[in-house]
């Protein structure tokens, strides 16, 4: 048989036996034990605790079976499904508000000038940030008195009296999604940016020649060859949105009226205020079922029309 | 001998001297409710006091912080060896049974002994008719008012409004468009609906003046949804809904609002507020006129009252064996009157030993004496395992009711609702 | 930067919107961060001021001293420090290793492996987390750093993993291939060959990791009651819940002295970084 790579690769000892034969040999296992171990440790076996803790009612001192019991309170609970229409609610916004802004702001950056350079910093700088600082200096920026959001709009005339931005069931809704933009912008920007540099010339040059203008250029050429790129950044704002806690934790705590209330702060409650973990277990249970479907669902859709 | 060697000689001799003294320092763990600053002084004093005693102090501000993180600590055993306890908090941790029983501590004890503590104080800490922990500082809520605003208006600073009718008459004079733009620029009182604690705080005096009671524990379900809740409920909620005294920006207002600040800024007159006012007001704006009256009543015949509040001192149940003479010194220690006078004088407690109850520390200060009549006239907190959630289902009614989305009957049966469902669940009151 | 494409540019006034605009944006990128600054150094009258006043009056750093006294600080830095450390080298030496037998060595489940490491992704861990605080709570490691760098690596590692995994597919094999005919062993090989050419690699994934553990408040929250090994974004937010109101200032100015070291580490390390990030997630 020829000397193929793979079985230069493979083939090492004529000692099969010895101790530094058998680790080589299944050198590709003790090199992935770890990471294995650690995940299999901290991510399989609490799911499958959790999916056994949403079939009991869970106290310090025991626990009791209790069937489908937590999953009937659960969908019955009005608040649940408050939690889910917004997270759903802010999921739509993030990618679709997200995304766009995020091609566009890749777009401005795309150019070889200073302030290009400069605005590449700028929206990059949220990422670094602890969202927990972030969300305290949005607080301070949305405050309906003296915050700058306010004072601004009032110096410009655009509004009479403060808006409550954190205050009011309608508004804080979408305080939080100018909030999840300002700060998830950053990466995917950057994502696309680069994936723009990726673009050859020639295929520009081709489509000035047919006759394309900017926009043309943009839709039909640029935008479906950075497609994989496009899906990777939807991919990531979608399970992003659905992870956004600590803004919302810290600015509003779900309020009011449950109007930023998400499925990961209900679940935080019931788990870490009311300790109410079986509870708990099954709204984590539904969650990760809810986020599964729909990344899949999303993937499929998505590569399908690639075709 | 060489220098050295003697040297050496003379200090492990003298460890040897010392090291009883040193070995007997017992350790104690002792997580409190309040922040650093408020809390130190009368801890630094335990110290100087007690030199043999090394107090370790966990300090968990925060509102639900130390209920929650010591709830957390039971439940994986690393819980301190004492703890300061929010007064409704006993049943909850005596059914974990998370606490040590005090009966035969106390039995022995005159130090400690149960008439040397007001009734009320004391009554917050037995469940199941044992004592699981002592009083330690009261908490009372009333009214805060700007008497310099109230001369402003006309009305007498020194004769606040007795009944809701005055009360609300006065928050309507004190609500005052003073650019002419057609919008109030200061309003007359401050009441916030959406901070689950502190807004049953406010609300319970004026339900319980109104003549309502909480719960029924015999029949396992709760009655604040009665004719009283509602009462109280609408009383409170019109000043917003109807007079239009509250500012718009309290409605909704989560954990971050500052609003002893608005108060202290003059842009509201009047404030529901603990006793830490004071020191507040005399920090910040030291030449603020404060006011503080006793919770205006429903009508004339009706008497004031108010929440008691405050924090008992417990000891944890699995404390080591050897700890426990220890601990009980810590407890008769911040009970006793030195440390209590301590505690009241730096601290916006009241105290919770008899003798102080008319010590001239209040005579030369008319705004603590309001809170310390309030405390001895408040009503007991209520009673039950669930208050972390019942505080939350209130909360909820109060904010559906303050954004017009039910109405307050509605809105409190909703919350009874719920916490019944709750107490079917767990089988406890 | 390459100059401009003929067919990418503008009439003047077509650029001088472009700039306009993205002066703008920048702009508005950036205020909240200005805004910080500028309240962090002013004093209180100051700060609560109609109209907003950008420039204080006098460049004042009381607010930073002030906030650094009223908090255990100086512990929240060491813990947050600690913790990230640790994560980072745990996190970068075990994904490597991962990564590397993924990328080169065919063993049985690897497939399962890779497809399970790619759920992993999609599963927000605040869905273990109860479990996962369950587990703690046995193991005695709640409320301690080691129960903290534990769940930050477990949360880590999976992109982590796929970055080096992704990595080490493109390098060219020749040079392990050289070692592997000289008898080298697998573990050497990635010892000594392939872990020290991975530099672009462990700089992306160690900053993105330290960086992440450094500003990661939910876990920590969960898992840290005492001051002695709280984090600092735990540690902010706990202060700011602390003081009968809120001081602007001080919580500002301490909100900037715990983003200083991310800031400084990124901006040493941009080109890294998001060479890094924007290489193998594209790839991957």
């Amino acid at each position: 048989m020829p000397r193929t790579a793979a079985t230069t690769w493979e083939a090492r000892d004529d000692r099969k036996f010895s101790v530094s034969a058998l680790l080589d040999r299944y050198a590709g296992l003790a090199l992935a034990t770890p990471a294995l171990a650690i995940m299999v440790l901290l991510m399989l076996y609490p799911l499958l605790y959790a999916v056994w803790l949403s079939f009991v009612r869970w106290t310090p001192s025991d626990s009791t079976f209790i069937g489908l019991e937590n999953y009937e309170r659960l969908f019955q609970d009005r608040i649940f499904w408050l939690g889910l229409g917004n997270t759903l609610f802010y999921t739509v916004w993030n990618v679709v508000l997200g995304t766009a802004a995020s091609i566009g702001i890749a777009l401005l950056m795309n150019r070889p000038t200073f302030l290009a350079r400069i605005l590449r910093l700028m929206v990059f700088l949220p990422v670094i940030v602890s969202s927990a600082v972030a969300a305290m200096a949005w607080i301070w920026m949305f405050d309906t008195e003296f915050g700058l959001v306010n004072q601004v709009l009032k110096l410009t005339g655009l509004v009479q009296q403060g808006v409550p931005w954190l205050n009011s069931p309608h508004v804080t809704k979408w305080s939080i999604v100018i909030v999840n933009i300002w700060l998830g912008t950053g990466l995917s920007s950057m994502l696309i940016l680069a994936a723009l540099q990726g673009v050859p010339q020639d295929l520009h040059e081709a489509a000035v020649i047919d006759g394309a203008n900017r926009w043309h250029r943009l839709w039909f050429i640029v935008l479906p060859y950075i497609r994989p790129t496009l899906l990777v950044v939807l991919t990531l704002k979608l399970i992003g949105s659905f992870k956004t806690f600590d803004q919302i934790f810290i600015m509003t705590g779900g309020g009011p009226l449950y109007s930023s209330e998400t499925v990961l702060i209900y679940l935080y409650r019931q788990g870490f205020e009311y300790f109410d973990f079986g509870f708990a277990g099954a709204v984590g249970v539904v969650f990760f079922v809810l986020v599964s479907v729909l990344s899949v669902g999303q993937a499929m859709l998505l590569r399908g029309g690639s075709k | 001998m060489k220098s050295t060697t003697k040297y050496l000689l003379a200090t492990g001799l003298a460890l040897l001297v010392a090291s009883p003294a040193l070995a007997q320092q017992t350790e104690i763990s002792i997580w409190t409710r309040m922040s650093e600053e408020q809390n130190k002084p009368l801890f630094d004093a335990f110290e100087a006091a007690n030199p043999d005693i090394d107090l370790v102090v966990e300090y968990i501000p925060g509102g639900k912080n130390h209920i929650n993180k010591l709830i957390a600590a039971v439940a994986a055993g690393t819980a301190p060896d004492m703890t300061v306890l929010d007064v409704v908090a006993t049943e909850a941790f005596a059914r974990l049974k998370a606490l040590k029983p005090l009966d035969e501590i106390i039995a022995g004890n005159p130090n400690l002994s149960l008439d040397l503590f007001p009734q009320g104080p004391l009554q917050t800490g037995v469940f199941a008719e044992t004592h699981y922990a002592i009083p330690f500082g009261g908490d009372a809520s009333a009214v805060a008012y700007n008497k310099a605003m109230f001369r402003e208006v006309g009305l007498d600073p020194d004769n606040p409004p007795k009944t809701w009718a005055e009360f609300v008459d006065a928050a309507k004079k004190l609500t005052v468009d003073r650019d002419g733009d057609g919008k109030p620029d200061v309003y007359g009182m401050l009441f916030v609906p959406s901070i689950p604690s502190l807004t049953t705080f406010m609300w319970l005096p004026y339900f319980w003046m109104s003549g309502g009671e909480f719960n029924d524990r015999k029949a396992m379900e709760f009655t604040f949804n009665s004719e009283a809740g509602v009462k109280a409920l609408t009383y409170l909620m019109d000043l917003h809904l109807k007079e239009g005294v509250v500012p718009p920006s309290a409605i909704g207002a989560a954990a971050n609002n500052d609003n002893q600040l608005e108060f202290l800024q003059g842009r509201v007159a009047m404030n529901f507020d603990g006793p830490g006012i004071i020191a507040r007001a005399a920090r910040d704006v030291p030449d603020f006129e404060l006011g503080i009256m006793r919770h205006p009543t429903p009508s004339a015949d009706v008497p004031s009252v108010s929440f008691a509040g405050g924090d008992n001192l417990a000891i944890m149940d699995k404390i080591p064996e050897e700890k426990l003479p220890a601990a009980v010194r810590v407890l008769e220690w911040l009970s006793s009157v030195e440390a209590q006078r301590i505690w009241f004088e730096t601290s916006a407690r009241l105290p919770v030993r008899k003798e102080l109850l008319d010590d001239p520390f209040y005579e030369e200060r008319p705004n603590s004496k309001v809170y310390l009549e309030s405390f001895l006239n408040a009503h007991e907190p209520p009673q039950t395992s669930h208050y972390v959630e019942v505080q939350q289902y209130l909360r909820d009614a109060f904010e559906q009711v303050a954004f017009g989305m039910a109405s307050p009957q509605d809105a409190l049966n909703e919350a009874k609702t719920r916490g019944d469902a709750l107490v079917r669940r767990t089988q406890l009151p | 930067m390459k100059k401009l494409a003929p067919y990418d540019e503008r009439t003047p006034l077509g650029n001088f919107l472009v700039n306009c605009l993205t002066i703008v944006l920048a702009v508005v990128w950036v205020v909240p961060f200005l805004w910080m600054l500028s309240t962090a150094m002013k004093t209180k009258p100051e700060i609560f001021t109609t109209p907003p006043r950008w420039l204080p009056e006098t460049l004042n750093f009381d607010n930073f001293i002030l906030a650094w006294n009223a908090a255990p600080f100086g512990s929240y830095y060491f813990n947050s420090f600690l913790v990230a450390t640790v994560t980072t080298v745990i996190t970068v030496l075990i994904a490597s290793m991962g990564g590397y037998a993924l990328a080169r060595l065919p063993f049985r489940g690897r497939n399962v492996m890779l497809g399970g490491m790619l759920s992993t992704t999609m599963i927000p861990f605040q869905v273990l987390l109860i479990p996962f605080f369950i587990l703690m709570t046995t193991l005695r490691l709640v409320n301690t750093p080691w129960g903290l760098v534990l769940a930050y690596v477990g949360i880590f590692l999976p992109f982590a993993v796929f970055m080096f995994r992704a990595y080490f597919m493109d390098l060219p094999r020749e040079i392990e291939e050289s070692a592997r005919l000289d008898g080298c062993s697998w573990f050497g090989v990635y010892w000594r060959i392939a872990l020290p050419t991975a530099r672009p690699a462990i700089a992306a994934v160690g900053i993105y990791t330290f960086v992440e553990a450094w500003n990661e408040f939910f876990i920590a929250l969960i898992m840290t009651s005492s001051d002695t090994v709280r984090t600092l974004p735990v540690g902010l937010v706990m202060f700011n819940e602390s003081s009968a109101g809120i001081s602007w200032g001080e919580l500002m100015a301490s909100s900037i002295t715990a983003t200083v070291p991310a800031i400084i580490v990124f901006t040493i390390m941009q080109r890294q970084i998001i060479a890094g990030l924007t290489g193998g997630a594209v790839k991957g």
